[in-house]
């Protein structure tokens, strides 16, 4: 009974030991361009567009590259060629999936954070109209 | 304000109800004497809150229903297009209605209770209360002053300070004399409690009139006396170590309330906010607009709407469903809490498993709902995304279930009582742990869905703290307490099989929630860790285990009805279904392979393996047994819920055959056969998705697809047909989805004029006539030939008909209201010839509509359609269309140069002959000024054999010139007609003539066959009434053990 328990017990450790292992070892992570242009691995990188730069869009090559800010304050390149992407101009946000390859960001996956018009209709900022 | 004012004072009056509620149901539970007293004045207190709860709902909604745009809830959440149905949903789209109708099912559950729980009611409304109060907090809308909150907050710390140190210090001077050369610390301490209590209730007397202690010696004495009050007790500490006469976990707690009590009256506070009330105006929600604050009373004409994306019946019923199932973990909570402190550690199973049951099926199928919701209007083919939010209500599930499976085990074997008491109570506590983390705005960055951050994260984690502590105190104080399970469990038993049930079942819920939780492991370790970046892989290869584990189990411990079961009989009972379930795996596999059906990870198998030979030895080993275990996963799987689904309809066979046993014992069964049904819908539907709309020549799409998809989306050029996989799929046109007004309704028709009633953007209620010519040409939508019939009011083109309605009537605001429009899209199946020709079965032509709305200047949110066949969904929607295309849809090119003709005259162009006939004034409509000339020219356009007759009309406004054109349209030429203006010195008539021009329309298509998608919702079905089996049958036993 004892060992039965035991047994039990130590196979649930273990379980929950490869499940910790698993994801850490599977898990990306929110980090800056520095980070990325140091580990080479992929990561999750939030910013904002840097309008000022040149950017480049065609959708119909499937080719963009933008530069963008990240939340240290760097800018850096980044390209995209998996398909279309959104109105950077409103998004408020970019979280970008990516890795460091040759001196620019290649995203992998790009998200847009856009102030839509699907939430929330009382933020602070947006007024009413008058009338 | 009127309005609002009552709305606060009646959450107030809820708020102040459930706190009283709680302690007099706590004294109830509690005391020996006045028990009864107690229990009446909560039975008054709980009743009263419930009305006001019910009151303030009732309230918000009439505000809804009256348009009350000066209230920030109801501006940002209504408008005066929305019907009824979606009207009524607006309570539950914001956080604060959302947790009203939250707090009106706990109450509606505790109403029940009141009058069914027996001993119960004391304890169990108590916890009830307590939760109400708590969610109350959250819709006061209270503003608290720093300097009020400091000295109500040291008010109650030293009275409940003081209510614990006042026995002691009496019994203390029997117990421990003190010294008679040593200070009476004793009398010490009760003089400074007088002292601060004077000073705390004088200060709160004064503070009131404005006249805040804020300086001078007044300020720091309750410092000075707290600091003697500690004193006091630290003395009482050291006499209690010393004498071990004194309640040691009493004084502990007094000590902690003092020193918090210290803390606060030093520290500097800040103005703070309780909840956030559904009743501000909109100049209370938004103190910096100026104009607001200068017209406090401004009512906007409009709202702005329920979010176009949630405009579903799924919005009607989802939310309260699923709230309702939250609401309902709370009670098998409050029995355990209830049954912890009354010591009664194995009694409240009984009365708590009908509820127990219902949680579980109440919540199971609010996430079911919101799963199928997603996979019919929101998503790309998904009915789950593994998104925090729905993983939220699927741990509490999981847990759920697995207490459910420990109390089980209870009731029949005495076994797993702890396990049972802790996963119900960690039910409910990861209920208000899955409402932190979806309302704190802490889910930000990972989640697609938008969260509002009310303020109320403070108090949401205040409430997940106190429930989480509160129990783990009370399960740390009774643990030893609770029966010694002594016999030992066998392996082949009934609980050993409910005990790993309930270990699988926890062990899914933390890995689930381990994941799920990462952002806030990152606040707090201040890691930076992000979900894996194919995280629905990662739950794929954790889950499939979990799935085949609890499959097995559900079949093999069904079988444990029959209590003991010897090993023999349990092989020989297993003996058919297995072999059914294994002969039936052999055949879909085969059926499967001659298909060439491919499991959706196969690629991905593949890929490890082909990079096996570039890793170390560890590494090669690792990812060697790990994919060919994960190559066979999907196979084992189906043989499991296979082997689930007929073993349990043996168990249900044999149940029925048996006389004496009756329906109500097949819940359990019914319910596991309901969970194989649904791991074989997702099995298949998810994993061998296949694409229909497969692009022969995905050159044709350009570069804007990757690869990938480019191979998975056709174009659809107008009225081209298109071959792909199975089916030849013909683009017939784009409309409108919605019409730009609502309500729109035909009143009568004739062969002149339609009488249509709608309500425009301001809400005003209209009815007035219109050519029925506007409703019987809209030459996209009457193609359809021996197609699906279109329904009448669908084949309109409302666009038309608003613009018509413009022009004549100055209703509408030019715009319209939303963009989305519908593609009609017909879909004739294919057949091979036995000579290999491809030939089409008329027979089953049918036609979608899958919907799209542009979104910026390059994306589009797609809203999908889907074909439902017994065996699959073809689930298709709009990836694509030309750019601009709601601004080229009316394109007009002059076909001649504006002409005058006199009456009687011809104008011929392109050999369509265009003669003036007559010339009229008509009244003008009501509304319009007297200074408006309406005219209307009589057209004859004859073509070859054909004729037509229109009517354009001018209106001139004789003041200022102005000139507005209602023009004529024969869609047959594709040409408008205007009487552009009159020529008055030549006696002439001005026409124009203008033709469509035929725009180059497509549409870019993604269609996907999701095959036996309907075992997935079958099995929900199947499993809930399972569920409704069991809690019929759980009730009727507490029934006749109570009477």
């Amino acid at each position: 009974m004892k060992t039965r328990n035991l047994i039990l017990l130590l196979a649930l450790a273990a379980g929950f030991a490869i499940l910790l292992v698993d994801l850490l070892s599977n898990a990306s992570e929110f980090a800056d361009f520095k980070h990325a242009q140091e580990t080479g691995r992929e990561v999750h990188v939030i910013g904002r567009w840097v309008r000022r730069e040149e950017a480049v869009f065609k959708p119909e090559e499937s080719y963009y590259r933008f530069y963008m800010q990240d939340t240290m304050n760097q800018v850096a390149p980044v390209v995209y060629r998996r398909g279309t992407l959104g109105d950077l101009s409103q998004a408020e946000k970019i979280d970008v999936v990516g890795k460091w390859e040759n001196g620019e960001f290649v995203a992998s996956k790009i998200h847009l954070k856009c102030p839509s018009k699907y939430n929330d209709a009382a933020s602070p900022g947006k007024s009413i109209p008058h009338e | 304000m009127t309005y609002g004012i009552l709305g606060f004072r009646l959450t107030d009056l809820a708020f102040v109800t459930a706190i009283v509620g709680a302690i007099a149901f706590y004294q109830a539970a509690q005391s020996r004497t006045g028990a009864r007293q107690w229990f009446r004045l909560g039975k008054v207190a709980f009743l009263t809150h419930f009305a006001s709860v019910t009151a303030v709902i009732g309230l918000l909604w009439a505000l809804i229903f009256m348009r009350q745009y000066q209230y920030q809830y109801v501006y940002s959440h209504s408008s005066n297009e929305l019907s009824t149905e979606f009207i009524i949903a607006c309570l539950w789209e914001g956080q604060e209605g959302s947790f009203l109708i939250w707090m009106f099912w706990h109450g509606l559950l505790g109403i029940i209770l009141l009058y069914t729980a027996g001993n119960w009611r004391p304890g169990v409304l108590a916890v009830v209360c307590s939760v109400e109060a708590i969610l109350a907090s959250m819709v006061l809308g209270v503003v608290v002053e720093a300097e009020t909150a400091r000295w109500l907050l040291l008010l109650l710390g030293l009275l409940l300070a003081g209510g614990l140190l006042w026995p002691m210090l009496s019994a203390s001077r029997q117990a421990i004399r003190p010294a008679p050369e040593g200070i009476d610390w004793a009398r010490l301490s009760r003089l400074a409690t007088g002292i601060v209590l004077l000073a705390v209730v004088l200060n709160l007397l004064l503070g009131m009139s404005g006249q805040w202690l804020a300086t001078g010696w007044m300020r720091t004495l309750p410092g000075w006396a707290i600091a003697i009050l500690l004193l006091g007790y630290a003395f009482l500490l050291y006499k209690s170590f010393h004498t071990r006469r004194l309640p040691l976990p009493q004084l502990v707690l007094g000590f902690a309330l003092l020193g918090l009590a210290y803390v606060l009256s030093v520290v500097q506070l800040n103005d703070f906010k309780i909840g956030s009330s559904p009743f501000l105006t909109l100049a209370q929600a938004r103190p910096e607009d100026q104009f607001l604050q200068a017209n406090p009373d401004f009512a906007p004409v409009n709202g702005t709407g329920l979010n176009a994306l949630l405009q579903n019946y799924w919005m009607v019923i989802h939310p309260p469903t699923l709230f309702l199932g939250f609401a309902a973990t709370l009670i098998p909570f409050a029995f355990v809490i209830a049954g912890l402190w009354s010591g009664r550690y194995k009694e409240w199973i009984d009365p708590a498993s009908p509820w127990a049951i219902l949680a579980i099926a109440i919540l199971g199928v609010g996430i079911m709902m919101g799963g199928y919701w997603a996979y019919e209007t929101l998503n790309f083919g998904g009915y789950w995304n593994w998104d925090p939010v729905e993983n939220a209500s699927l741990v509490p599930w999981l847990l759920g279930v697995g207490g459910l499976h420990a109390m089980l085990s209870y009731r029949k074997s005495g076994k797993n009582l702890r396990m049972a008491m802790l996963l119900m109570a960690a039910t409910f506590v990861l209920v208000l742990y899955s409402t932190f983390l979806t309302r704190s705005g802490i889910l930000g960055e990972s989640s697609v869905h938008s969260f509002t951050d009310l303020g109320l994260s403070g108090q949401l984690l205040l409430l997940l703290f106190i429930y989480l502590g509160g129990m783990g105190l009370l399960f740390a104080h009774h643990w030893h307490r609770m029966p010694a399970e002594d016999k030992p469990t066998t392996l082949f038993s009934r609980e050993f099989f409910l005990f790993l049930a309930a270990v699988v079942l926890t062990f899914t819920a933390i890995e689930i929630s381990l994941v799920t939780s990462m952002p806030v492991i990152n606040k707090i370790f201040g890691t930076r860790l992000a979900a894996p970046s194919e995280v629905q892989y990662f739950y794929y290869r954790w889950n499939v285990w979990f799935g085949i584990l609890i499959a097995l189990l559900s079949a093999v411990g069904q079988f444990f009805y029959w209590t003991r079961i010897e090993k023999a009989s349990l092989l020989r009972a297993m003996n058919k279904p297995f072999l059914i379930a294994a002969l039936t795996t052999a055949v879909v596999m085969v059926l499967l392979f001659l298909g060439e059906w491919e499991f959706a990870y196969q690629e991905k198998y593949r890929e490890a393996f082909r990079q096996v030979s570039g890793m170390g030895l560890w590494e090669q080993i690792k990812t060697t047994v790990g994919t060919s275990l994960l190559v066979f996963a999907d196979d084992i799987l189906l043989f499991c819920a296979l082997f689930s689904v007929f073993a349990n309809g043996s168990i249900i066979w044999r149940l029925v055959r048996r006389s004496g046993r009756n329906l109500r014992h097949t819940g359990g069964s019914l319910a596991h056969i309901g969970f194989g049904l649904m791991l074989l819908g997702i099995l298949f539907s998810s994993g061998y998705e296949d694409t229909i709309s497969v692009n022969l020549n995905p050159g044709k799409l350009g570069g804007s697809f990757g690869d990938d998809a480019a191979r998975k989306n056709v174009v659809l050029p107008r009225n081209q047909p298109v071959d792909v996989k199975q089916y030849r799929l013909v683009y017939r046109g784009r409309r409108p989805a919605q019409p730009p007004f609502s309500d729109f309704r035909i009143l009568t028709a004739t062969r002149e004029y339609t009488k249509v009633a709608f309500r425009d953007k301001d809400g005003y209620r209209f009815a007035l006539e219109v050519p029925s010519l506007l409703f019987s040409e809209d030459p996209v939508f009457r193609q359809a030939g021996s197609l699906k019939q279109v329904p009448r009011e669908e084949a309109y083109n409302m666009a038309k008909i608003a613009w018509y309605i413009r022009l004549q009537h100055h209703l509408l605001e030019p715009e319209m209201v939303n963009k989305r429009a519908l593609y009609g899209v017909d879909f004739y199946p294919l057949r091979k010839d036995a000579g290999g020709s491809v030939a089409i079965d008329t027979t089953g032509t049918f036609r979608l509509y899958p919907e799209a709305e542009p979104n910026g200047d390059q994306s589009l949110i797609p809203h999908p359609d889907r074909a439902i066949f017994w065996q699959r969904d073809l689930y298709a929607h709009v990836t694509g269309f030309p750019t601009g295309m709601e601004k080229t849809e009316e394109r007009w090119t002059m076909v001649a140069p504006e002409a005058g003709l006199a009456l009687n005259d011809s104008l011929v162009v392109d050999g369509v002959r265009i003669t003036a006939t007559q010339v009229e004034r008509i009244p003008v409509p009501e509304g319009i000024g007297d200074s408006e000339l309406l005219t209307q020219l009589h057209l004859r356009v004859q073509r070859g054999d054909s004729t037509w007759l229109v009517h354009p009309q001018l209106m001139i406004n004789r003041v200022t010139g102005g000139l507005v054109w209602v023009d004529a349209w024969i869609p047959a030429l594709n040409y408008r007609l205007r009487f552009s203006g009159v020529d008055t010195e030549a006696d002439k008539f001005k026409v124009m003539v203008a033709e469509r021009i035929p725009t180059q329309d497509y549409v870019i298509l993604n269609v996907i066959s999701k095959p036996w998608i309907n075992l997935l919702w079958l099995g929900t079905l199947v499993m809930t009434l399972g569920f409704v089996m069991a809690i019929w049958r759980r009730s009727g036993e507490l029934k006749k053990r109570i009477t």
